[in-house]
């Protein structure tokens, strides 16, 4: 029941610097060197496409920098419930979480389970962490097409225990070395990928407007629509506190 | 026919050596032979029920199918079950399992390009192997489990042990491939949602590290925790653990649920291997799967050491009758290659012997025998003839006639088994075609082999020995068949009588007649397979169960907080103690999850385990009950057994124990689906449905088609001898007449299981077709000699006489060698081949009185003459009928 934040992977994954490198690790460096808003704030359509059923989930996604490199995060769903998350991410340390039910009930959530879906999604809650670049061994396999893009393949071999991939493939875009493209290896074997479309530069920093987890065998996927987004807005600290969820 | 006889006459070493080549390329096929003891083929797969309970299956898994495993500390090692020592072993039992839940393609690759890279080496022992593999302890544990059957782990592997371990690792391979385990339900692998102190987290029982190992207690404080986490949800008692009186917990439980019961055979016996492999605990296995696996093992040893024995005994009375070599040798040559062609056929064919198809060997050896002994007893009885025409003229005349009688006879049967080949249940089918195919096998068998291995042997026309048998001299027969010649001819009345109250007797008894499916009533109450069923049920439950399947009617109805009252409510009322009769020791259902999730967000109070009264807090708890979606078919996999995935149907689990100390039967069942029913249609809101469905249910569905099965196959048999008679004898009343031994015969047959308690079951069913092989062979033999001794000029009296000596000889030799031989299956162990040996012997003799006391008495009575006496037989008849003793007469 890990509830980690959803709003540090659009990030990760949708905003780079294009470099000059031609090294795996070089490449991945500076795809990993993120320009970070102070705030941001959107509506999220989450389409979930489950045994022949679509499952939609709306919510509100609200973020903050704070000092020490800390960020807040609070999710309010609008459909199909009223739950709401609140994230408080920590440098060196696990995140704090809190629910809050419908009724206003709030529970401080422990985080365990790095494998487990968000609200039964596609993704997993590792999936929604930061990647540290030294997680993994980067090397560059050559060229490639994704997104209807010429790509850089950089694979990432898992060189940490705790990680549940064991090898990811990024397609970094030539033209700029944004990251279109995931695909992911669990236990030996293609698992799911990650595709970023609908790439847009809001404020200057690139944005994916829509995000697919899609299972390597078609079984599922699940999008991620952003229905507006404002960077750097002004956002009340006092919208992070636990006590605001009440 | 006489073509053939008498081709195989002027051939007999050819005939005899393609037989015997024959014989040896079928044989080869035992070899492939294989058994298929798979619910599967009892099930009736085209059955709107069935497809019903397939689609329960398909939706929710087979949740009704599944080994539990009641684990405790061994006694012998007075440890107690609450100690590090204790939890490694159970550790190590869950691993073992655990390795056949989830398949990884890739880690077997690996594993077995290590293993054979490591039997490549010269010199190498199992302990070597398995120690290779240490880091990966569920692979080396494998390893040596496998090891057991092939040689001692300290000695280095021979090429030939080094093979056998690696194909028995590649078949565990192939099993993992199959999984068939739906989920482990366990202490060492269960997790709960836990919410004390304003906190919510998702535990596991036994927590494990991040490379997925369990990291066991090993102080007295992490196991004061690991207990508290166990008795904190409701929904763990009786379900992986159980307490004793006191409240103390005794057993911890390992479920195993398989997808599906019908195909569960392997992976039952996978774990069976894996619970004899870990000493140093005392485990329980119980659940239908098992005890399937316990019934067939205990059939097939039996049978295996039994039916040789059926056999000699059969040739014993063979070489008593005859008093001759070539009495016994012909029948025993022809009963055993007619059984070695079926199963060496159904080998080559790829066809496995069924939990059914166990009695074709049974079947060829009592009708084989019939067959073979009509034969010869012919050969004895034209003996004179034989030499005055010479031996190859004589057995032509002799042998032709009887064959035709054999092959009208087998015919018949051959029909009536056919019959079955359309059955609804795939065993059955598979029985019907092999035994129609395997009695078409012993007609062929005895009309070629005997005359050919007569034709070759000596035809001594002074043998004394063999003269004295052609006379009626054999004391104990004699004296019988005179004995039923009295009866017949003069008390007939008196006869039809007894006769006529024996069949009120008997059909009283078929009131009483139970058709059972609880297989438990194999085994007398001592026997471990019942004590084990019993401990299980009164630790966790009941050790089998079915589904009650509740529909909303509505996507998404099961998020509403009044159906999963209503389920509540449901549930409440079915376990009550006012409810004992229902036998439910337990259920499961999805409400559980929203219970425990509502408990852990109300700081684990047990007062909150019920279900919330708002579908808000209800779809809140939907919504944050996150966890694997393996299938990505929309429900996390832990509710996959419990809700549909378009959240409409909930599947309640029952747990059916026993009715005290009594088993449930089929009544039981009956009786607690109609109760269920009852309650359901009279208390559920009108938006909602019901349906029940589940294995036992199905078994009652399999015995009903098994039972309409024989009553099909016996009333077309019926209809097929109507036929032959009248075609042969071309009298209606006469064609009538041919039906009543048979039908005297099957009604004493199931008065006798009625009044002595026998069940109609699965084996036992199989008896009535046996009867129907014998009872066809029987009548027509009887008629057609009778018909013959008519044509002679031989009045009623005389003719009945006469047809008593010489075929009334013959059928109570067969009688009598298989009643004698059938009656060794006393000597088992196992009860239904007790049962099944006791009735055979008793179909032996019903259609042996039906044939030879009750037609008899019946012609006399109803004063049937079937032909003119004392017309002139003309020269055609005597070449196309039965010329017995033409000669003497």
């Amino acid at each position: 029941m890990k509830m980690r934040f959803l709003f540090v992977c659009l990030l990760i994954l949708g905003l780079c610097q294009p470099v000059d490198a031609l090294t795996g690790r070089e490449i991945m460096e500076k795809s990993d060197a993120l320009a970070q808003p102070d705030t941001a704030k959107s509506k999220v359509l989450m389409l979930i496409h489950k045994g022949g059923r679509v499952q939609e989930k709306e919510f509100l996604l609200m973020m903050k920098q704070f000092e020490n490199d800390e960020d807040k995060a609070l999710i309010k769903f609008i459909t199909p419930t009223q739950i709401q998350l609140l994230t408080h991410s920590h440098k060196g340390r696990d995140d704090d979480q809190w629910l809050a039910l419908s009724s206003g009930k709030v529970k401080r959530i422990v985080s365990s389970g790095r494998d487990k879906p968000f609200v039964n999604s596609h993704f997993y809650y590792e999936d929604l962490t930061s990647i540290d670049i030294d997680d993994y061994e980067h090397t560059l396999l050559g060229e490639g097409t994704a997104v209807d893009a010429d790509c850089y393949k950089v694979q990432g071999v898992k060189k940490v225990g705790e990680k549940i991939y064991d090898k990811v493939i990024f397609y970094v875009r030539k033209s700029d070395y944004f990251v279109v493209r995931v695909d992911m290896y669990k236990d030996g074997e293609f698992h799911k990928f990650l595709e970023n479309h609908d790439v847009k530069e809001v404020d200057g920093i690139l944005t994916p407007f829509k995000m697919k987890m899609e299972l390597a065998d078609g079984n599922g996927k699940t999008e991620l629509i952003l229905k507006g987004l404002k960077y750097n807005d002004d956002i009340d600290s006092a919208t992070f506190r636990k006590e605001a969820l009440r | 026919m006489n073509r053939y006889i008498g081709w195989v006459l002027k051939w007999p070493k050819t005939v005899l050596a393609v037989f015997a080549v024959i014989t040896i390329v079928l044989a080869s096929g035992m070899a492939k032979l294989g058994f298929d003891t798979t619910i599967s083929t009892l099930l009736p797969k085209s059955d709107p029920e069935y497809k019903y309970y397939d689609q329960v299956k398909e939706i929710y898994g087979g949740c009704d199918a599944f080994i539990i495993l009641s684990v405790t500390a061994d006694e012998a090692d007075q440890e107690h079950l609450f100690t590090p020592g204790v939890f490694q072993k159970i550790d190590h039992l869950v691993l073992d399992i655990e390795e056949f839940e989830n398949y990884h393609p890739a880690l077997e690759k690996e594993r077995m390009h290590r293993l054979e890279a490591l039997l490549g080496r010269s010199e190498i022992t199992g302990r070597q192997v398995a120690a290779a593999f240490k880091t990966d302890i569920g692979f080396s544990r494998l390893i040596s489990r496998k090891m057991k059957t092939v040689a001692s782990l300290d000695r280095p592997l021979a090429p030939g042990e080094k093979r056998e371990l690696l194909a028995l690792v590649q078949a565990s391979n192939e099993l993992k491939s199959r999984e068939m385990i739906n989920e482990i339900l366990s202490p060492f692998t269960m997790k709960d949602i836990v919410g004390k102190d304003d906190m919510l987290e998702t535990i596991s029982l036994i927590p494990t590290d991040d490379a997925g190992r369990r990291l066991l207690p090993k102080t007295d404080a992490d196991f004061d925790a690991f207990l508290r986490n166990l008795k904190r949800n409701p929904v763990f008692e009786k379900g992986i653990f159980a307490t004793d009186a006191a409240g103390n917990i005794t057993d911890l439980g390992i479920i195993v649920r398989f997808h599906d019961i019908s195909s569960s055979d392997p992976i039952a016996r996978e774990i069976l291997d894996i619970v004899s492999f870990n000493d140093g605990l005392e485990i329980v296995p119980q659940g239908e799967p098992v005890v399937l696996i316990w019934i067939n093992d205990y059939m097939q040893k039996d049978l295996m050491r039994l039916v040789p024995l059926v056999m000699l005994v059969a040739v014993i009375i063979f070489f008593l009758n005859f008093k001759s070599l070539r009495g016994v040798l012909l029948p025993f040559l022809t009963l055993s290659m007619a059984t070695v062609w079926i199963l060496g056929l159904m080998g080559h064919l790829g066809v496995k012997i069924t939990t059914v198809g166990i009695s074709i060997p049974i079947l060829m050896i009592a009708v084989g025998s019939s067959y073979a002994i009509h034969i010869l007893n012919q050969y004895y009885a034209e003996y004179h003839l034989v030499s005055q025409k010479g031996k190859i003229p004589g057995l032509q005349y002799a042998m032709s006639h009887i064959s035709v009688t054999v092959l009208l006879t087998g015919l018949t049967t051959f029909v009536a088994f056919l019959t079955l080949a359309t059955h609804e249940l795939s065993a059955i089918r598979e029985w019907g075609i092999f035994s129609a195919l395997g009695i078409a096998f012993a007609v062929f068998i005895s009309a070629s082999v005997i005359p050919a291995g007569l034709a070759l042997m000596p035809h001594h026309q002074t043998n004394h020995r063999v003269l004295r048998k052609t006379g009626v001299d054999s004391p104990l027969i004699d004296r019988l068949i005179q004995w039923m010649t009295t009866a017949a001819i003069y008390h007939y009345k008196k006869v039809l009588a007894v006769v006529m109250l024996l069949i009120v007797v008997s059909v009283a008894g078929l009131f009483r007649l139970k058709v059972e499916t609880e297989l438990l009533y194999y085994f007398k109450e001592n026997n471990y397979i019942r004590t084990s069923a019993k401990y299980i049920e009164e630790k966790f439950g009941g050790r089998w169960g079915f589904n009650v399947l509740i529909d909303s009617n509505e996507i998404d109805g099961a998020k509403d907080a009044r159906y999963l009252q209503t389920i509540s409510d449901f549930r409440k009322w079915v376990e009550c103690d006012a409810n004992r009769d229902l036998c439910i020791g337990r259920t499961d259902a999805f409400p559980d999850f929203i219970k425990t999730m509502h408990m852990a967000m109300n700081n684990d109070d047990p007062g909150f385990f019920r279900v919330p009264s708002s579908n808000a807090t209800i779809m809140d708890y939907f919504e944050i009950y996150s966890d694997t979606d393996e299938n990505s078919d929309g429900r996390v996999d832990r509710f996959e057994a419990y809700i549909d995935p378009d959240f409409q149907t909930c599947n309640v689990m029952t747990r059916l124990g026993q009715n005290g100390d009594g088993l449930l039967g089929t009544a039981g069942l009956k009786h607690i689906k109609k109760q269920i029913s009852a309650y359901l249609s009279a208390t559920l809101p009108g938006e909602y449905d019901f349906k029940i469905t589940g294995y036992p249910l199905m078994l009652i569905k399999s015995v009903d088609y098994i039972v309409y099965g024989q009553v099909q196959s016996l009333v077309l048999t019926l209809l097929v001898i109507f036929g032959v008679v009248l075609m042969l004898l071309r009298d209606i009343r006469a064609a009538l007449l041919s039906l009543i031994p048979m039908t005297v015969a099957v009604i004493i047959n199931f008065g006798i299981m009625g009044w002595s308690g026998i069940h109609l079951d699965v084996a036992t069913s199989i008896i009535a077709a046996i009867t129907i092989g014998i009872g066809v062979d029987d009548t027509i033999h009887f008629l057609n000699t009778f018909r013959y001794f008519r044509k002679q000029a031989l009045s009623v009296d005389a003719a009945i006489q006469k047809t008593l000596q010489v075929s009334g000889k013959a059928i109570i030799f067969t009688s009598l060698a298989l009643i004698c031989g059938f009656s060794v299956l006393g000597l088992s162990t196992f009860k239904p081949l007790i049962l099944f040996g006791f009735l055979m012997a008793v179909t032996m003799v019903a259609t042996t009185v039906g044939a030879l006391l009750v037609l008899p008495c019946a012609i006399k009575f109803s004063g049937i003459r079937l032909v003119k006496a004392a017309s002139p037989v003309p020269e055609k008849s005597v070449k196309t009928l039965i010329p017995l003793l033409a000669k003497k007469n």
